[in-house]
């Protein structure tokens, strides 16, 4: 038998360019910043900089694994604020149990709003930005409907526990663990590997013999699931709900997902490049707020860096 | 082999009513008017005296804001792209415009210009993302979206001031002409203008061509690039122009007047008929979607319908009707 | 188990009104090759469509290993164990070469996640098995066509079908790798594999193919033994007449005056490569060569479609520029471009919109363009070219392949071209409407517009040429003049042999 042993080429730079690119610019962000500010290399300021950014984080891989399907969800900020008041309005802080029946129906209800979003889609064989649109209005519409002014209060342990537990580290676990599945489902998966493929060419995909229809759905499903947990979250953080939460988020996600390196055309991006991209926001946030900056700013400097990021993505492409 | 006569199954003869229906059906235009029409009744009916005359004046003077900030939305879905821009600019175009007129007639010129120059420059922007950088155009209208808005708020500092001057505020007063708003014929004119640019030119043989098949487009000699440029340009300083009026219809100015028109503006070109791939619709279906969103509001505000049940119902009617063209499509 | 693995009866499918397979039938025996023969436009690639589940059959039945087999979708079709190499490849281009391979039938551990080590072994396996060698941790978008080509074969072939359809597989191959492909072909049949095989190129139909099945304007028209049965036989059934009438005669009269010259054309990835060649008054002018080697990019590139980084482009003695296709309409030079649906026209929009849109300056009235006008040009061009249509404001996608081509030629001759370049002007329409393209050719050639034509159909390159300029790797690899233009000589340069072996060939 004529067998040629060749020695496979090493790929990994070449696949994961952008992924160190985006990290390497974290790490010399953080160089910078710690100049200015020397308490930001300690175990404090790395808990605080994790509470803050963690809800985002979860929306932000929902809207990386729609992106890279050649999708985008523009209702996931609604879908936070629903989840973020349903789990406060179910909450009964004085029942030592009463925490469990509120988080089980708020990741259903999560859950349900990505089914709707993924039905539509795949169905009605829509364009996702014009139902997402309209599904956000549904959403944030029904949250502001059982919760018009931002009020009620959480289980107390259970808020203690999810935001501050295990010597603080509880954040961090849960983080881990989402963070695992999620790139092991974009990474080490039939189904992830299908996502991105669906992204390049969804014809060919569908010629392959693949149900393109179902992973479609399924990835918007997982991404209700994944903004009902910060929903969740920001529920038990803030001790509170409101229904204008979500506002934000739909835009955030998408700059987070971008500046990690994810491209908008699909097929190409990381979830570990999302999580540096959504520090990166983050901590330039903080340091605006270190040096005392109005927080008016911050929406400049969030929209200059969606368009940055987008800039060099495009110019990177041409060259 | 047993043969068969061949039998054209398509064919089968549909009677004229079947036939009427088909056609009716197949034209979005008489759908979404018949909608309009069938909405003004329903709230006739919940709400004796909703179609009297002067009611009806005031729908159609808060329906010109919508009308003419759709047009640019309209022209930018048409070519395929959409504006997601358009509320900051409209706020922007409003603090702007109040804080130089400061309640005085003399000032609208500078004004006017003051909200128009920012027009052009934000269309720029969205122009030089969309156009050169290659940049989806929802994110990049999104992105610059997000630095109109900081950029307004650090301009007001939070804190909006200033107020319209009597000349803005009369034509956009409850009547100039009779019951006749100047808003409303201002609304008109424009509206007529974006019709014959739509019909009648080249610009608006390009906009549909690009919408329809952009590669196409390019291979029949347009140039594409130039031409998107100017649309998003026209969206920016339309939906200016529409900042700078709702200035003389609320007298001051707010952070947060401009913030529900992405939604309003793209509701009404989609309920308008327009598809939202680009290259089919037109500006007479938008301008039935700018009445059909500002009569829902209204009805649902007289009927006490709280700010929550009115965003739900305006993400329903959208998704209805996205639903309903689209099987529609699918059938032909 | 007998002998017959696919029988399709009756067959029919229309397109917005158009009926592209009237009653057909096809039936494949286990074992053999079963090329399915037929023109451009034919019908070849809609029925295969629908034993694949990409179309659904308006009526008609399939039966497959005896049994009556409903395929609503691909995935359905790989179930019954029918797979198909496109014509279009399904490869994903951001994803490596064994991602695509592989794409949802990865082997996979314990936990449900891909054992990526088992995929390498897999993969090499089926590489040694196949012969075919790839390199796979490369980016499909890094590959040549022809690797590309070979993937997408790779990736058919390791999902084990039963019935394996190869829709033009050699297009871009070259002789060892064609060769290396029937040995394989061989193999599987060797197997009790079934294979339905399509390609242009008349000699591999004879040299791989059991029996030949024959359509020809989307129905039925034989199906014999390839053993039994000659070329000219074989192209006498697929035409319906011999070749001498389709062509129109060439006694055209070619003067020595040069009405059109490129100079040195070259593009920013190289391919297009240094290419000079000129056309004479009278004269058409064909571009040939295997898929990929920078003809489409050629063509694009003289109409301001593919930027060039040098080179220029003259018409009668005038240098123009063509830095976009604004331009170099305006400078006389118009395209009928490779693809209709995606480049030509505007599928949704009304025949009018199409026929119009490159010339709309010549018919205003003040800022507004003139509607009698543009109506009264309008119903010209249909009667000059014989479209045949319901009303011009119907959209384009109401027409038939013929009449839409005819529509994309209607747009570029509005715009009173002096040099027309034709990139596989008759891809997808019958023998009719191809006859009167030709026939168009010739006359525009005579008027003294400079026509040039690129096209992988070699009949038809050889039917109207007065010269070929063989393309390889972006190069002109060789010119040949009228007497030396023969199928095996520009198969020899497409595979970039050159002066070794033709000394007489001009060279760029």
């Amino acid at each position: 038998m004529n067998v040629t042993v060749k020695k496979r080429k090493n790929y990994f730079v070449q696949r994961n360019l952008r992924t160190i690119i985006i990290y390497v610019f974290l790490f010399v962000m953080m160089l910078v910043v710690s100049i200015f500010n020397d308490k930001f290399f300690t175990l404090g300021n790395f808990k605080n900089l994790l509470r803050t950014v963690f809800p985002l984080i979860m929306v932000s891989f929902g809207q990386t694994l729609i992106i890279l399907t050649g999708g985008i969800d523009l209702s996931l900020g609604g879908i936070v604020a629903l989840t973020n008041v349903v789990c406060v309005v179910l909450m009964k802080p004085d029942s030592p149990t009463g925490f469990i029946l509120p988080v089980i129906v708020t990741l259903v209800i999560g859950l349900l709003a990505g089914v709707l979003n993924g039905l539509v889609i795949t169905r009605g064989r829509l364009a996702p930005i014009i139902v997402t649109l309209a599904t956000d209005a549904i959403f944030s519409g029904a949250a502001l409907y059982m919760m018009p002014n931002p009020g009620g209060s959480v289980h107390r342990a259970f808020g203690k526990f999810l935001t501050r537990g295990i010597g603080g580290a509880s954040p961090l676990i849960l983080f881990l663990t989402i963070f695992i599945v999620v790139r092991c489902l974009t990474n080490r998966t039939s189904f992830g590997r299908t996502l991105r493929a669906i992204g390049g060419n969804e014809g060919a995909v569908y010629s392959t013999g693949i149900k393109v229809d179902r992973v479609k759905f399924l990835t918007y499903a997982i991404a209700g699931v994944l903004c009902a947990v910060a929903g969740i979250f920001l529920s038990a953080q803030m001790n509170s709900a409101d229904a204008a939460i979500g506002k934000n988020y739909a835009m955030n996600s998408i700059t987070t997902t971008v500046v990690g390196g994810t491209a908008m055309s699909g097929a190409i991006g990381d979830p570990l490049g999302t999580v540096a991209g959504a520090f990166i926001i983050a901590i330039i946030n903080n340091m605006l707020n270190l040096f005392g900056v109005s927080s008016f700013y911050q929406f400049v400097f969030q929209g200059l860096i969606l368009v940055a990021a987008l800039s060099l993505n495009a110019l990177n492409k041409k060259g | 082999m047993n043969v068969k006569p061949t039998v054209n199954t398509n064919k089968i003869k549909s009677t004229p009513i079947q036939s009427f229906f088909k056609r009716f059906t197949s034209n979005q235009l008489a759908i979404v008017y018949v909608i309009l029409l069938a909405l003004l009744l329903i709230a006739q009916a919940a709400s004796p005296g909703y179609l009297q005359l002067n009611h009806l004046a005031g729908i159609l003077r808060l329906a010109s804001f919508v009308g003419i900030a759709a047009i640019g939305q309209n022209l930018a879905i048409l070519t395929g792209g959409i504006d997601l821009s358009i509320a900051n600019v409209i706020t922007f175009a409003n603090v702007i415009g109040a804080k130089i007129m400061m309640g005085k007639d003399e000032n609208i010129p500078l004004a006017l210009v003051a909200v128009l120059v920012m027009g052009i420059l934000v269309g720029l922007v969205n122009g030089v993302g969309v156009r050169i950088l290659k940049i989806p155009p929802f994110i990049m209208t999104l992105g610059v979206g997000t630095v109109v808005q900081g950029i307004f708020l650090i301009y007001t500092k939070g804190a909006p001031k200033g107020n319209a001057a009597p000349m803005l505020k009369s034509i956009c007063g409850r009547s100039m002409f009779g019951m006749v708003s100047g808003i409303v014929i201002i609304w008109l004119l424009m509206a007529l203008i974006m019709w014959l640019l739509l019909k009648k030119t080249i610009f608006g043989r390009n906009i549909y061509s690009i919408g329809t098949n952009e590669e196409a487009s390019r291979f029949s000699g347009i140039d594409t690039g130039k031409t998107t440029f100017i649309v998003y340009i026209l969206s920016a300083v339309i939906s200016a122009l529409a900042g700078f009026f709702l200035v003389g219809y609320t007298g001051t100015s707010f952070l947060n007047v401009g913030s529900s028109y992405n939604t309003k503006t793209i509701a009404a070109v989609i309920i308008g008929g327009t598809a939202i791939t680009g290259g089919r619709g037109n500006y007479l279906g938008t301008i039935a979607g700018a009445i059909i969103m500002t009569v829902l509001e209204d009805f649902l505000t007289i009927l006490n319908f709280p700010e929550a049940g009115r965003q739900i119902s305006q993400g329903l009617i959208i998704l209805l009707l996205v639903l309903i063209y689209n099987r529609e499509k699918q059938r032909g | 188990m007998s002998e017959q693995i696919l029988k399709m009866v009756n067959i029919t499918k229309r397109f917005a009104g158009i009926v592209a397979l009237d009653q057909v039938h096809f039936s494949c025996n286990r074992g053999e090759v079963h090329v399915l023969a037929g023109e451009n436009g034919a019908g070849k690639s809609t029925i295969l469509k629908i034993l694949s589940g990409i179309y659904k059959a308006d009526e008609g039945e399939i039966y497959f290993n005896d049994k009556k087999a409903t395929i609503k979708n691909p995935e359905q079709a790989q179930k019954l164990g029918i797979a198909m190499v496109f014509q279009e490849l399904t490869l994903i281009g951001e994803l490596t070469v064994s991602e695509n391979i592989y794409l949802s039938i990865e082997p996979k551990n314990k936990l449900g996640l891909i054992d990526q080590k088992a995929v390498n072994k897999q993969i090499q396996t089926a590489m040694d098995k196949y012969g075919i060698y790839l390199e796979p941790d490369e980016i499909v978008n890094n590959l040549p066509i022809a690797k590309q080509q070979l993937a997408e074969i790779l990736k058919i072939l390791v999902r084990d079908p039963d019935l394996i359809i190869l829709d033009e597989p050699t297009s871009a191959l070259a002789r060892k790798e064609v060769d290396q492909l029937f040995q394989i072909i061989r193999n599987l049949t060797a197997n009790g594999k079934t294979i339905i095989f399509i390609s242009h190129r008349l000699e591999e139909v004879f040299a791989i193919g059991d029996r030949v099945t024959v359509f020809k304007d989307g129905r039925f028209v034989d199906t014999c033994n390839i053993c039994d049965i000659n070329e000219d036989d074989l192209i006498r059934m697929m035409v319906g007449r011999s070749l001498q009438n389709i062509f129109p005669h060439k006694n055209r009269k070619i003067d020595n005056e040069i009405i059109f010259e490129v100079r040195l054309l070259l593009d920013h990835d190289k391919k297009v490569n240094d290419v000079s060649f000129n056309v004479h008054r009278g004269e058409i002018l064909c571009v040939a060569g295997l898929q990929g080697h920078g003809q489409s990019e050629l063509l694009n590139a003289i109409s301001g479609l593919h930027p060039l980084k040098s080179g220029e482009v003259i018409i009668s003695g005038k240098k123009i520029s063509v830095k976009n296709s604004g331009q170099a309409i305006e400078n006389g030079i118009a395209l009928v471009p490779a693809d209709r649906k995606s480049q030509g026209l505007m599928l949704e929009l009304a025949i009018q919109h199409n026929l119009s849109i490159s010339s709309l300056g010549k018919r205003l009235k003040g800022l507004f363009i003139d509607s009698k006008a543009e109506s009264i040009f309008c119903s010209s061009i249909v009667e000059q070219l014989a479209i045949k249509i319901g009303k011009v404001t119907n959209p384009a996608n109401s027409l038939s392949g013929g009449n839409q081509q005819k529509v994309v030629l209607g747009k570029e001759l509005a715009t009173n071209p002096k040099v027309i370049l034709f990139d596989e002007p008759t891809r997808g329409i019958d023998v009719e409407a191809k006859r009167e393209f030709y026939n168009i050719m010739d006359s525009l050639a005579s008027q003294g517009v400079a026509v040039i034509m690129n096209s992988s159909d070699l009949m038809e390159v050889i039917g109207m040429a007065d010269r070929v300029a063989v393309m390889y790797e972006g190069r002109i690899s060789g010119i040949l003049q009228k007497e030396e233009i023969s199928e095996e000589a520009i198969m020899r340069y497409a595979m970039g042999i050159t002066e070794k072996y033709f000394e007489a060939g001009e060279t760029a």
